[in-house]
């Protein structure tokens, strides 16, 4: 039995690697391989998309002082003098807002605050973002910025008072294909 | 504080040698109000020692809770870390003769996905992109399960911000030093929020 499972593998692998050694070169010479402008062309069409995940925070001056596993990502941010004056964090709501091909995206967000977003371009390593925050009910955005992050980066926002907390939030970004 | 008193405070300090406490043990045995006086200092040193104790233990498990944070702040575990479990290990070298051969036939479907796409190159882009274009902006919904989608920890953050207005009285712009890098802050002075009162005309 184990002879027969290694003849029959042994011929897979084999048909496997002369299919490559002869297919690969034959599509070479048939078509000079892609074209440089069809390469240019398709990483073009993949930087102009992001995802951004959208995060609204409660922070307290009451509770414990944990940190919630929802929040274990910002952890080390949340520990940091700049929040040590609230004790308890809580995760309100996650969003994801999609950026594609200039297009803004929008949310929502349920602690009454909208968040505009827009991909305003993309190099090597970096997301160029213009990002506005505003509060319901308010014509001018609280916030207005663009801002420049390594892929994945993160920018915190410290808001206003709300629900006997401040509202938190916190926007991480990545390129999408 | 006279001889008897002193005494007394030697004894229950435990200070007396061994002629002198045999002595003021005898004497104990014949003095009741040299007994309550003792049994009162007792009284006041266990409750003093048993408080100690008990806030030591106390601090003990808020030390312990502060190291375990602490530990828990240093572990650099991605959030999208997977750990093999033990079924996977054992089917992998259940089935380890196979992973030749399949290693080529997937080399090969590469090869053949490739070739049969060579025509369509910038044109499978469009389409992709069209395609997604009618899926809605927000992609997230907060009642379903989390899913990472691929962001997980944030990386070494080096946020640069290229123009900022604040529409509130006072903005201001903080860093957050980390393992991996800082972390910008953007503190917002949001002005008072208007109420709908009765009184306001």
């Amino acid at each position: 039995m184990n002879i027969r499972r290694a003849i029959v593998a042994k011929f897979i692998a084999v048909a496997g690697i002369a299919g490559v050694l002869l297919i690969a070169p034959a599509s070479a010479i048939a078509s000079p391989g892609l074209a440089t402008a069809d390469l240019i062309a398709a990483s073009d069409a993949v930087a102009a998309s992001a995802t951004c995940r959208v995060m609204s925070i409660m922070a307290r001056k009451e509770g414990g002082g944990k940190i919630p596993a929802s929040l274990e990502l910002l952890r080390t941010q949340l520990r940091s003098d700049q929040f040590a004056a609230y004790r308890s964090f809580e995760l309100l709501e996650e969003r994801r807002i999609v950026l594609r091909d200039g297009k803004g995206g929008f949310a929502q967000m349920k602690i009454g605050y909208d968040v505009k977003l827009n991909l305003l371009g993309r190099d090597a390593s970096r997301l160029k973002l213009h990002l506005r925050l505003i509060a319901k009910g308010s014509a001018k955005p609280l916030l207005d910025a663009d801002y420049s992050v390594l892929d994945n980066g993160m920018l915190l926002v410290v808001a206003g008072m709300r629900d006997r907390g401040r509202a938190l939030f916190a926007f991480q970004c990545r390129a999408t294909s | 504080m006279n001889e008897t008193e002193r005494a007394a405070c030697a004894y229950f300090d435990d200070e007396l040698e061994s002629v002198q406490r045999e002595q003021f043990e005898a004497r104990l045995r014949n003095d009741a109000g040299l007994r309550d006086q003792m049994a009162a200092w007792s009284s006041i040193r266990e409750l003093v020692v048993g408080e100690a104790e008990a806030a030591t233990s106390d601090l003990a498990d808020a030390r312990f809770e502060q190291i375990w944070d602490q530990v828990e702040a240093s572990l650099d575990r991605p959030s999208d870390a997977r750990i093999p479990s033990p079924v996977s290990r054992g089917l992998g070298a259940r089935l380890k003769w196979l992973w030749p051969a399949l290693a080529a036939t997937a080399a090969t479907a590469v090869v053949l996905f490739w070739w049969s796409g060579e025509g369509n190159g910038p044109d499978s882009e469009v389409q992709v992109a069209r395609a997604t274009d009618t899926a809605p902006s927000i992609a997230g919904d907060p009642t379903s399960p989390r899913l990472d989608g691929g962001f997980g920890a944030p990386v070494s953050n080096d946020l640069q911000i290229d123009r900022i207005e604040f529409a509130g009285r006072v903005g201001q712009i903080a860093k957050i030093p980390g393992a991996k890098g800082t972390t910008t802050v953007i503190w917002v002075q949001e002005e008072p929020q208007p109420f709908d009162s009765e009184r306001s005309l």
